[in-house]
């Protein structure tokens, strides 16, 4: 439900000098993580008349549902793509945080894959030298070195791959930071501002119409998320996303017990305050983000099953988020075919927060006119439409 | 992710998941969660109708808060001394013993989830175990509204509810020299109960001024029991010389690991402390009775529409004349649905009872209209009683003004009153923008605690009205509770969850 916020977008031609909400050089469409950093990336740039119009509260969606993973190496040698874009993803985020100086809670973590059967562990030792071939820092844990990265473990676990050199850092701490920079950077920010409709003059997008009032603008960015599939109607695109529902669990802080990012059928990690986050169900549910009990025992249940000591530990708090995914998970980035100076960025699916911040960047050094990088080409939209963008 | 771990479950640790999910699956006519005065009522009503009815409760007796029984242990010499609430208590109490063949207690209970279809989910020991009503009353009582000041997290600083319960049930006193600080008539009582108990009541600060009472007077016209009670407890602070400042409203508690000394000072209307007035005292306990919120954990995880009432307990549920919400089959009764007291809930659960006894077909809709129609005549004069003793000690809008940014808000995150209004001048204008900015209501209590500050922040400063500000998204679990009782096999066979 779009709660009513009174007249937030002043729409008035008739003073001179208060045009700042009639005409935008960009309007980006969603404040999660990639809008937030593309709007950043276009102030940055010089763009000078970024608008961000949200249709619900900042980073209220999955952006502030994550874990806050930065695992490049998620991506297998099968994703050459992805592993690219993760790994400037990570590259771009740690220079954001050293240029703007803030501090994102961002520690170096390693990540687990675990096996619980020798058949399961010979599969392991075949991906990790495929892995090292590819020249991924990585390595196959027996039960006693396994004891010795990640003590708590249950003793049932035989092994796991190892990959040393990932990240994690805190969510809510880098969709805040960006959206403070941007504003800082002149970057204006709508919310609970719902797009009604699009209009256009020939092939050229001409305003935003919302209920707030309309906004001139040729170029618009379309990072809404699952939603984007929604907004690209309004515009005439079909943009191929579905929610996929995640629900995951904190407990209360505690001292350390997990250290690594762990990924089994949930995932596993102890953030900076202490407290142990598990989850990420894969939910293909709609637009449903309520908790469900089934999805909280489960989670309980696999958490504790990974590591015992949990069982005695307190349960904060639950959520529910929901990620956007393409019919082949993969981002898609950049142009939309057929239609002028309107951009992409959605289907981040659940490396969002790894894959946001770069996507957010490349798509705004499009619109400020600068060479096109070469990483978006396996990530457009054409490879559903078939059309040349 | 692989799937495989899964087959390890039948290995040395099985049996610690071998509970099923949800525990069995049980069904029932009527579910009333907790046994306060409003459920006790409730489930008088449905066992005269003959409904098979289950009263859940969080704690090891009926009673709630205000009818709460003695520990073991202790004897009533004068049942008078122990105020009208306990011989009310003691009524309804005896009359549901006499219905007790017919209503399933279940004590010791926590119910952390309801979901779909009215599912109530509850931890009863180590047990996570499941209700199916088809109807379903929740009266969930009222918890004391906190009022941040300066030092407030100090060991000293009670809640009025809290030192009412020490020293009604616990019979302990919570220190030696108290100053009790807040608004309404729970100051009196509970100076009383002090003073009897042999406490040294430094002063009743009471930020409502002498005025407003005589303002609303004539509504207590009719309701001779209650203006006896008052005057009695009156004349017991007279007695005792305790001095009762009007205006006045705490402002800082002082002392290095404990309370030492209370700051104290006039106010004006909004409730801005006036500068030159303030006034230190040594005392090693402060009471904070600034009224009561009404819980409404349950509700809102119902998904029933909420009502902004601040004068009656802040977000209540909206409901009809017979105590439903918007959502067919789901009642509210009792302070839950506003805070008017133990004698309105009593009357609130008995109608929301009646009208859910009707709907599952037990009683004639005759019989319903004729035991409803006494109980509305009665509510309406209790209501009007008690609406004017809440319009006495109104909390004005501006109140939260007077909280100074060093100020926790955020107990458990420990996040000031500047940190909130520093996310709200950088853009936030929800409750929800505030918590991820902050971090606030993250924590032990999950917002119980500092919510309704934080949103009366907002408010205040966005010019928003409280119910555009909202509240924080309602999750499971209602409270924390440790992981093991949760533990299920069947979860992991659960179809989609994972790839």
């Amino acid at each position: 439900v779009l709660k009513s916020k009174g007249l937030r977008i002043e729409v008035d031609s008739s003073k001179e000098g208060d045009m700042r909400e009639k005409g935008a050089e960009v309007v980006v469409i969603g404040a999660g993580l990639a809008g937030l950093a593309c709007a950043y990336f276009c102030a940055k740039a010089g763009l000078s008349n970024v608008i961000l119009l949200e249709k619900d509260g900042v980073f209220s969606k999955a952006s502030g549902a994550t874990f806050g993973c930065l695992a490049p190496s998620f991506f297998p040698v099968t994703m050459p793509h992805s592993k690219k874009l993760g790994d400037r993803g990570l590259q771009t985020i740690k220079n954001f945080a050293a240029e703007e100086d803030v501090d994102l809670e961002l520690r170096t973590m390693g990540l687990l894959n675990l096996f619980w059967t020798p058949e399961k562990g010979d599969e392991a030792r075949a991906k990790v030298r495929q892995e090292q071939d590819a020249g991924y820092v990585v390595s196959l844990l027996e039960q006693k070195e396994l004891k010795e990265v990640e003590p708590e473990l249950s003793p049932q676990i035989l092994g796991a791959i190892y990959k040393p050199d990932q990240c994690h850092l805190n969510p809510l701490k880098l969709a805040g930071a960006l959206y403070k920079k941007g504003r800082e950077k002149g970057v204006r920010v709508h919310t609970f501002t719902k797009i009604k409709m699009c209009k256009h003059k020939g092939d050229q997008l001409s305003a935003i119409v919302t209920e707030q009032g309309d906004i001139e603008t040729s170029v618009v960015v379309n990072a809404a998320g699952p939603w984007a599939s929604e907004v690209g109607k309004l515009m005439g695109a079909d943009i191929p996303v579905a929610p996929l529902k995640g629900q995951g669990i904190a407990t209360e802080p505690l001292p350390e017990i997990v250290r690594n990012i762990v990924l089994d059928l949930v995932a596993v990690v102890q953030d900076h305050p202490g407290n142990v986050i598990a989850g990420g169900t894969k939910e293909p549910v709609g637009f449903d983000t309520r908790s469900t009990h089934e999805a909280f025992q489960f989670i309980c249940s696999q958490a504790a099953r990974l590591f015992p000591k949990l069982r005695k530990v307190t349960v904060l708090r639950t959520w529910a988020g929901l990620r956007a995914v393409a019919p082949d998970r993969l981002p898609i980035l950049g142009e939309v075919p057929g239609l002028k100076s309107v951009y992409l960025i959605t289907g981040l699916a659940d490396t969002g927060v790894l894959t946001s911040v770069i996507s957010g960047k490349l798509v705004a050094e499009l619109i400020a006119g600068k060479s096109r990088d070469p990483l978006l080409d396996p990530f457009s939209l054409s490879r559903f439409t078939g059309q040349k963008s | 992710m692989s799937n495989l771990g899964y087959a390890q479950l039948q290995g040395p640790n099985a049996d610690r998941f071998s509970k099923l999910g949800g525990g069995k699956m049980r069904e029932a006519e009527l579910a009333i969660i907790g046994a306060g005065p409003a459920g006790i009522s409730s489930a008088i009503e449905a066992a005269k109708s003959g409904v098979q009815v289950v009263l859940i409760d969080e704690n090891a007796r009926p009673g709630g808060q205000i009818y709460r029984q003695l520990a073991d242990g202790f004897a009533v010499k004068n049942e008078r001394q122990m105020g009208k609430d306990y011989v009310e208590g003691k009524k309804l109490l005896e009359e549901f013993e006499k219905h007790r063949q017919k209503i399933e207690l279940i004590e010791n209970a926590l119910i952390w989830g309801i979901f779909e279809e009215k599912q109530l989910m509850f931890v009863r020991g180590d047990n996570n175990e499941t209700l199916k009503p088809q109807k379903l009353i929740l009266s969930e009582g009222a918890y004391d509204r906190p009022m941040p000041f300066p030092g407030w997290t100090l060991p000293g600083v009670f809640t009025a509810g809290g030192v009412l319960r020490m020293v009604k049930t616990e019979r302990v006193l919570p220190g030696r020299k108290i100053l009790l600080a807040g608004t309404g008539p729970l100051q009196l009582v509970l100076a009383n109960q002090l003073a009897q108990a042999g406490a040294e009541v430094v002063s009743i600060v009471e930020a409502a001024s002498s005025a407003t009472g005589l303002k609303y007077f004539h509504k207590f016209w009719g309701q001779w029991q209650i203006m006896a009670d008052a005057w009695r407890y009156l004349r017991g602070v007279q007695r005792a010389k305790i001095p009762i400042l009007t205006s006045h409203a705490i402002i800082e508690a002082r002392g290095e690991n404990g309370v030492e000394e209370a700051v104290y000072a006039r106010i004006d209307k909004d409730w801005k402390p006036i500068p030159g007035t303030e006034k230190a005292v040594k005392v090693d306990t402060i009471s904070m009775g600034y009224g009561l919120i009404s819980s409404t954990r349950l509700s809102r995880l119902c998904g029933c529409k909420h009502e902004y009432k601040p004068n009656l307990g802040g977000w209540v549920p909206y409901h009809d004349e017979n105590m439903e919400t918007d959502l067919p089959g789901v009642f509210v009764a009792g302070d839950c649905a506003g805070v008017l007291g133990a004698l309105v809930a009593v009357e609130e659960g008995r109608l929301a009872s009646i009208k859910a006894c009707k709907e599952l077909g037990r009683i004639t809709d005759n019989e319903a209209q004729s035991r409803s129609s006494s109980i509305l005549r009665k509510l309406r004069g209790l209501r009007r009683f008690e609406w004017a003793l809440s319009q006495m000690f109104v909390i004005p809008k501006g109140g939260v003004s007077r909280i100074t940014d060093d100020t926790i808000v955020c107990r458990c995150k420990e996040i000031t009153a500047g940190e909130i209004r520093e996310s709200i001048a950088s853009g936030a204008t929800s409750m929800g923008e505030i918590k991820r900015f902050t971090m606030a209501g993250m924590g032990y209590c999950q917002g119980r605690i500092c919510e309704n500050t934080i949103a009366e922040i907002l408010s205040l400063a966005t010019n928003q009205s409280m119910e555009a500000v909202g509240f924080f998204t309602p999750r499971p679990p209602v409270k924390p509770l440790t992981m093991d009782i949760f533990l299920t096999e069947t979860g992991a066979e659960v179809k989609g969850f994972a790839h």
